[in-house]
């Protein structure tokens, strides 16, 4: 009885063992291999070219805001033209 | 369509025509649709149409270099009752700007060549419109030129201060 008992834990401790270093049933199928990382070239040079591009888009939307003021105050000189009102001042950062 | 007739009567380029010599001259053209982001027409191209915005806005684009990058800016911006494209009247009919679509817009088009055959038949109709045009184009240059002007002045402060 008490053999008995002792090959039958012998047994489990043995399925328990196994089962945690990862060995499976013979007819498992083989996992598969895990895709190897991808080399990527240094991550500064897309970092670079994103900063360029959000730069560029700003530059822009600032020479577009320019030309809208500038506009603006140019449309005042065209309804009442004298020096002063085409001197008008805008707040365009790239005017001052 | 009586929306379309009315904003046509009342537009940059027909204003004071009325009557048949008006109907006849919107029988020249179309409405056309242009998708947000759409090329009316490119700068240097044969100009070979004149439009009204309907519905809708149009950016006028320049070419800019920044940093040896050509962008397209905006210098001008078209809502319904303007007109533009014509330099299609004017020579050498070539486009001066480019004009793109800014949000989905509706344009009423005019074929240069059957609106000048048109009013070469109704001179009293060519007259006003070629009145009309010249007060969009003597604005357009009173702007450009005191824009030019500001711009020299801070040339000069930058400069001679």
């Amino acid at each position: 009885m008490l053999a008995t008992v002792a090959v039958i834990g012998l047994v489990v401790f043995v399925a328990v063992v196994g089962l945690a270093l990862g060995l499976g049933p013979p007819d498992e199928l083989p996992a598969e291999p895990r895709p190897r990382p991808v080399e990527r070239p240094p991550s500064a040079f897309f970092v670079a070219e994103k900063k360029t591009e959000v730069q560029m888009e700003i530059l822009l939307a600032r020479l577009e805001q320019h030309v809208r003021q500038e506009r603006a105050a140019v449309e005042m000189f065209h309804d009442d033209p004298s020096a002063a009102s085409l001197r008008g001042q805008t707040s365009s950062p790239l005017a001052n | 369509m009586r929306d379309e007739a009315a904003l046509l009567a009342g537009s940059e380029l027909l204003r004071g025509i009325d009557g048949p010599i008006l109907d006849r001259l919107t029988e020249l053209g179309r409405s056309a649709s242009a998708p947000s982001g759409s090329a009316l027409f490119r700068l240097g191209e044969a100009a070979e149409n004149v439009y009204v915005v309907l519905r809708g806005r149009v950016a006028l684009t320049l070419p800019i270099e920044i940093r040896a990058v050509q962008q397209d800016v905006t210098v001008d911006e078209k809502g319904p009752g303007d007109v533009l494209g014509w330099s299609a009247l004017v020579p050498p009919h070539r486009a001066t700007l480019s004009a793109r679509a800014i949000i989905d817009s509706e344009l009423f088009l005019f074929p240069a060549a059957a609106m000048a055959r048109a009013m070469r038949d109704e001179p009293a109709a060519g007259l006003q419109v070629m009145s009309n045009l010249a007060s969009v184009v003597g604005r357009r240059m009173h702007l450009v030129q005191a824009m030019w002007l500001r711009e020299l002045q801070r040339l000069v402060a930058t400069r001679y201060a």
